[in-house]
Formats: C-alpha cells, structure tokens, sequence
C-alpha cells in the first residue's frame, strides 16, 4: 500500500512548495529601526528555508535516482488497507473531536473522541467502550475536580 | 564548590510529604507506562507535564525525573516476560530476557534487570553530581560562540545517529529549527509568520508542540499496530535478585555498561535505546561464549537494562549545564523548568544551588525506591501487558488534551498540540526520525540568538567564530565524533596492512 518511495516523494514535494510560500512571507518580514544592527528579521528564516529546500531536493534525489533513502526501498507505507483505514479513521476521529470542542466544548469532544478512536481501531467489545467511559469520566473529574481545570 | 546551606534547603524540600508522594508515585505511573508497548519515557513525561504545572518545582522535577527512570526500566518487564518491548530501550533486552524467560529463569532475568537498571541509574547519577558542578563552571565562560558550537555539535549529532538517511535527518532539523522563528523576533522586536493572530506573537509553545510530536502522533501510530492477546506463564514472576558473590562476577560489565549509558547519555539524541545496543554489544564483543547471546545469556540483559538506566544522569549533564537536552526526553524536561520561569544554565547553579542538589539526592532516592517497588510490584507490573492497546490509546489522547488546556487554558494550545501530532505522525510514516526536529525545536532560539551575536561581535566574519578556545574544542569534538571511527578503523587497517 503506497511505497515509500513515491510518499516521500509527494511529501518533498509539498515541502518544496511550501518552503517557497513560506520564503515569500519571510521576504515580507520587517527589521523595526532599533533592530539588530547586522543581520535583518528576516534572514534566519530564509536561510533555514534554504537549508531545508536544499535537503529535501538531495533526498528527492535520491529516491529518483536510487530509489531509497537509507535503505526504505521496500517499505510500503500501511501494510495493508486495514491499517491505512485504522490509522486515517483516528486521524479523522481526533480532529473531528477538536472541532466538536470548538463548538461544543471539552465534554461532547471527550465524549466524541474516545468511543470514535476506539472504533476506529476496531474495538467490538462493549466492555472496552465501558472502561473506557469509566477511565474518561475520572479524568474529567480528576481535571476539574483535582486540578481546577475550568474546560470550555 | 559545595554548598552546605543549599545542599541542607535540598534535603528539607526532597523529605517534604508532597515530594515524597510524587517520587513513589512517579515511579509507579513510569513502571506502568514503560510497561505498555509503544509508550516510552517521552510520552510517560508528556502526559505528567501538566499535572506538575501547579506544583513547586522540586516535587515536579522529583515526579518528572522518577517517571523518566521507572518508564525505561518498566520497558524491560515486557521484553522480558512477552518478548514485546514496552520501550524502544528494552529492544536489546527482549531477545535474551525472554529466552531465560522461557527456560524457567523468568526470576533471574527480571532481577538482573532491575539491578542493572538500579546501578546503571545511581552510578550515572553519581557522574551528574561530580561533573554537572564542573561542566557549569566551565559554562560560565561561555558566550555566543560557544553556545553555537554546542547548538552545531548537539545537531550534528543528532542528525547523525537519528534515522538511516543523513539528508532527511538534516531537513528536519532544519525545520525543528524553523519552527523556532515564529513569533516576535527576541532580537529585533520584527514581526514572523504571526499570522495576524496575537497567539502567534510568543511563538510556537515548546510543551503542546513536544506532547503532540510524542503522545498523539503514538496514539495514531499505535493505533494501527494490531496486537494479538498478550499470554505469558504468570508463575513466573518471582524476582530473584542476584547476590553480592553474583555482582561480584558481573561487576565489570555493570561498570561498563553504566560508563557506556552514561557517556551516550550526555551526547544529544536518542539516548538510551543506543546505549543499550552498544553495551550489547559490547559485552557479546567481549564474552568468551559470544554464541550464547540471543539464547539466553544474563548479561544480555543486564549489560543494555544497566546502560539505558544510565543514560538518565548521563541526559541530565548537558541539559541543566547548558540547556541542551541529550535525549527527547530530556527536551520534555525542559519544559519543567519553563513552566518556573526557571532556565537551564550556569547562573541557576549560582543563584538555585538546592534545586540542583535536590535533582542528585532526588536521582539517588528515585533508584532506590525503584529498587523496591520494582521487586514488590512486579507481578501486577507484568499483568498490565495485557491491557489492550485500544483502552490505553484513546485516555492516552484524552489525557494529551485534558493536560494541554490544564496548562494553558487555550484551545489555540490544543489545535497546536494536535496539528504537531499529525505531523509527528506523517514523517514518522515516512520514515523520518523525530529527535532532529525535537532537538532542533529545542536548540532553536539558543541557535539563532548565538549565531546573530556571534556574527554581530565578529563584524560579520565567520572565521571568528572559531577564534575560541572553547567553541573550537567543541568542533574539534564534533569532528572526532563524527569521523574519528572512520579515521581509526582506515589507520589500523593502514598498519595492518603495512605490518604484512
């Protein structure tokens, strides 16, 4: 399932893009007139970019060229599409449950985020999803109750 | 220099009931934690973070530091007793523990095991209070420069233990570094990739961006790792801990591995799985029956389990002396000090004397106790293995999260957490080591900061930068570092070639 090779590939990709996107937003940084008398706001940033860019197109390379870097040729990325479901599905669950936060607050994302990356990983035991109620409320009550916490 | 008033403030804030509460409990969560598969120090450390936020800091430092010991121990109870690593550490440990495990010598494994770990952790501990004194001293003097060339040398060689590809290391700890300019620029008061949002103006939080790139890129990681049921003869679990006439055969590879541990320790990057390898290996190197390693051999438990114990006082030395921590976990430490306003470095052995006290007396204790609840606790230790992965993962998130807002009472805190764990897991799927990018997270600021006063001292000339003494004593050790083996093995092979 997706090869190493051409995930990394893409990833380097995206890197280089928005290495260049970011470079043009640090092109825009402004050294304030009390600034650092050698070397402007911007420069770090820049150069770092650079190093970064410059790394990722060795390493494109040597995918292309090679087709490894360090010897990951063979790997894939999931072993099978069983785990690309599992991992994406609570990728999906964790920020799917940020977002029911932000609208609904801590208790429903709690409430949400849980059971879901449960499931997520295949849990088909109602007795897991109660202990795992059980283990959510007392960190609820251990956070509120315990450290003061006041969730939104 | 001993200092009498400030090691007697350590010892009444170390004795204090609350202190003594977290050591005991510290231990406990971090054998528990080290016990799970896939949970190490990193994260153990990442989900206690928040709890220590109200805390004085010598009962948080004491939790933290007890936690970090007990989880790479706790590591080797599920090598040994199920063949299943609970920590990247106890990798070199399974092979052998498991094998006596098997046999019927379950006993003498796990006791060897906590031993080591216990001796690997005091002697390392005993090395953090001789040189940490000494090694501040000699940072006092340091300037621009030199904290530079310890930025360069703590990279450098993070990028080159840290994942097989060198350039993928390198472009990762360049981006760890990146991520370091946004915010206000400390320098110049200049505005970087704030975004138009204030919460952006401090930059990107160390404590969510670490706790996101260990504790939920695992729980995603961890997810897709399908384990079967974990069975393993639990009446086996009966710690034979090995006499004073049994240390006495083993002493010379206890030392070893303790000086190894410790030694790996101090060097930045990922310290403690490393220093169980090498000491491994080391001893199989060294055993008249080299055969017998993998099979089932004592010391191929002991030798890694006293090394990865080691290597705690070993992360500690660069970290409190100079602010750069030598394992992931030792970053996550820092974070400790920034919740009290506290910074790693000389001036805090000059100005906060008993909080360093309190750390070696702590290191010390923590050892101890682990001693003891190590040989009580180990039947239910090992039972934990069988917890399923598809409990512990999603309170793990929940926890990660609960932590974060505790901490910062922002949901801008959280969605950085959960964006940093998301990447975590993206270059981790492919094949990305984390510890440049954490370490470059870390060093970032102390980078920058040294590289622009450096250059602004030396009128814009680079070759100054090596006009110190120090500075040029680090890149001197980079270099031997980086390339004395090479240059060793193409010498000796040299002579011996000339010989014939």
């Amino acid at each position: 399932m997706i090869s190493q090779r051409r995930a990394n590939l893409v990833f380097a990709l995206i890197l280089l893009v928005l290495s260049g996107w970011m470079a043009v937003i640090a092109w825009g940084f402004e050294t304030p007139a009390l600034g650092d008398a050698t070397l402007p706001t911007k420069f770090f940033p820049l150069v770092l970019l650079g190093f970064i860019a410059f790394c990722t197109v060795i390493y494109a390379r040597e995918y292309i060229v090679y087709g490894h870097s360090g010897g990951d040729g063979d790997e894939v990325l999931y072993q099978n599409a069983k785990q690309a479901k599992t991992g994406l599905l609570t990728l999906a669950a964790v920020i799917v449950s940020y977002g029911l936060w932000q609208q609904f607050g801590f208790l429903i994302a709690g409430l949400f985020a849980t059971p879901a990356i449960a499931f997520a990983m295949g849990t088909r035991r109602p007795s897991h999803y109660i202990i795992i109620f059980i283990g959510a409320g007392l960190t609820y009550l251990v956070f509120t109750y315990g450290l003061g916490t006041q969730f939104s | 220099m001993f200092d009498a008033a400030a090691f007697d403030l350590a010892t009444q804030l170390l004795f204090q009931p609350i202190t003594l509460v977290m050591l005991v409990v510290g231990v406990i969560i971090g054998i528990v934690i080290g016990v799970l598969p896939g949970l190490g120090p990193p994260v153990a450390l990442s989900l206690a973070l928040p709890f220590t936020f109200d805390m004085p800091f010598v009962p948080s430092i004491v939790l933290l530091l007890s936690i970090y010991s007990a989880s790479i121990y706790g590591g080797s109870i599920s090598a040994i007793v199920a063949k299943i690593p609970g920590t990247g550490a106890a990798v070199a440990t399974a092979q052998d523990g498991n094998a006596m495990f098997r046999a019927g010598r379950g006993g003498e494994a796990l006791g060897l095991s906590l031993t080591g770990s216990v001796i690997g952790g005091l002697f390392s501990a005993f090395m953090l209070a001789v040189f940490a004194p000494l090694l501040a001293k000699l940072a006092a003097q340091f300037g621009p420069r030199e904290y530079l060339a310890v930025c360069v040398f703590g990279l450098a060689v993070v990028v080159r233990v840290a994942g097989a590809s060198l350039w993928k290391g390198l472009a990762m700890a360049g981006l760890g570094l990146w991520l370091t300019t946004w915010g206000i620029d400390p320098l110049s008061g200049g505005e970087r990739y704030t975004f138009g949002t204030y919460q952006f103006y401090s930059g990107i939080k160390l404590i969510p961006f670490l706790i996101g790139i260990f504790a939920v890129s695992e729980v995603f990681i961890g997810a897709e790792r399908a384990l079967t049921k974990i069975e393993f003869d639990a009446s086996s679990l009966k710690i034979t801990i090995p006499g004073v006439k049994r240390l006495k055969e083993l002493k010379g590879a206890i030392m070893r591995s303790s000086l190894v541990g410790t030694i790996i320790g101090i060097i930045p990057g990922e310290g403690a799985a490393v220093a169980a390898y090498y000491a491994y290996a080391e001893e199989k190197r060294r055993s008249d029956t080299p055969e017998e390693f993998g099979k089932g051999a004592p010391i191929g438990v002991l030798a890694p389990e006293t090394a990865n114990n080691a290597t705690v006082g070993g992360a500690l030395l660069p970290t409190m002396t100079l602010g750069v921590p030598g394992t992931p976990a030792a970053a996550i430490l820092l974070g400790a000090f920034a919740i009290n306003n506290l910074t790693p470095g000389p001036r805090l052995f000059e100005e906060r004397g008993e909080i360093m006290y309190a750390i070696y007396i702590g290191l010390f204790l923590i050892n101890i106790v682990m001693m003891v609840i190590g040989y009580f606790a180990i039947r239910f230790a090992a039972q934990i293995i069988r917890v399923p992965q598809n409990i512990v993962l999603p309170l793990v998130f929940l926890l990660s999260v609960a932590g974060i807002y505790s901490t910062f009472s922002s949901l801008f805190a959280v969605g950085i957490m959960i964006a940093a764990g998301v990447f975590g897991y993206i270059i981790r799927k492919l094949g990305f080591s984390v510890a440049p990018l954490v370490i470059g997270f870390v060093l970032g600021v102390i980078f920058e900061d040294g590289f622009r006063q450096s250059i602004t001292t030396s009128q814009g000339s680079i070759l100054e930068f090596f006009n110190t003494p120090i500075g040029l004593s680090i890149y001197g050790l980079l270099f031997l570092t980086l390339f004395g083996a090479p240059i060793w093995r193409r010498i000796t092979s040299m002579m011996r070639r000339g010989a014939s």
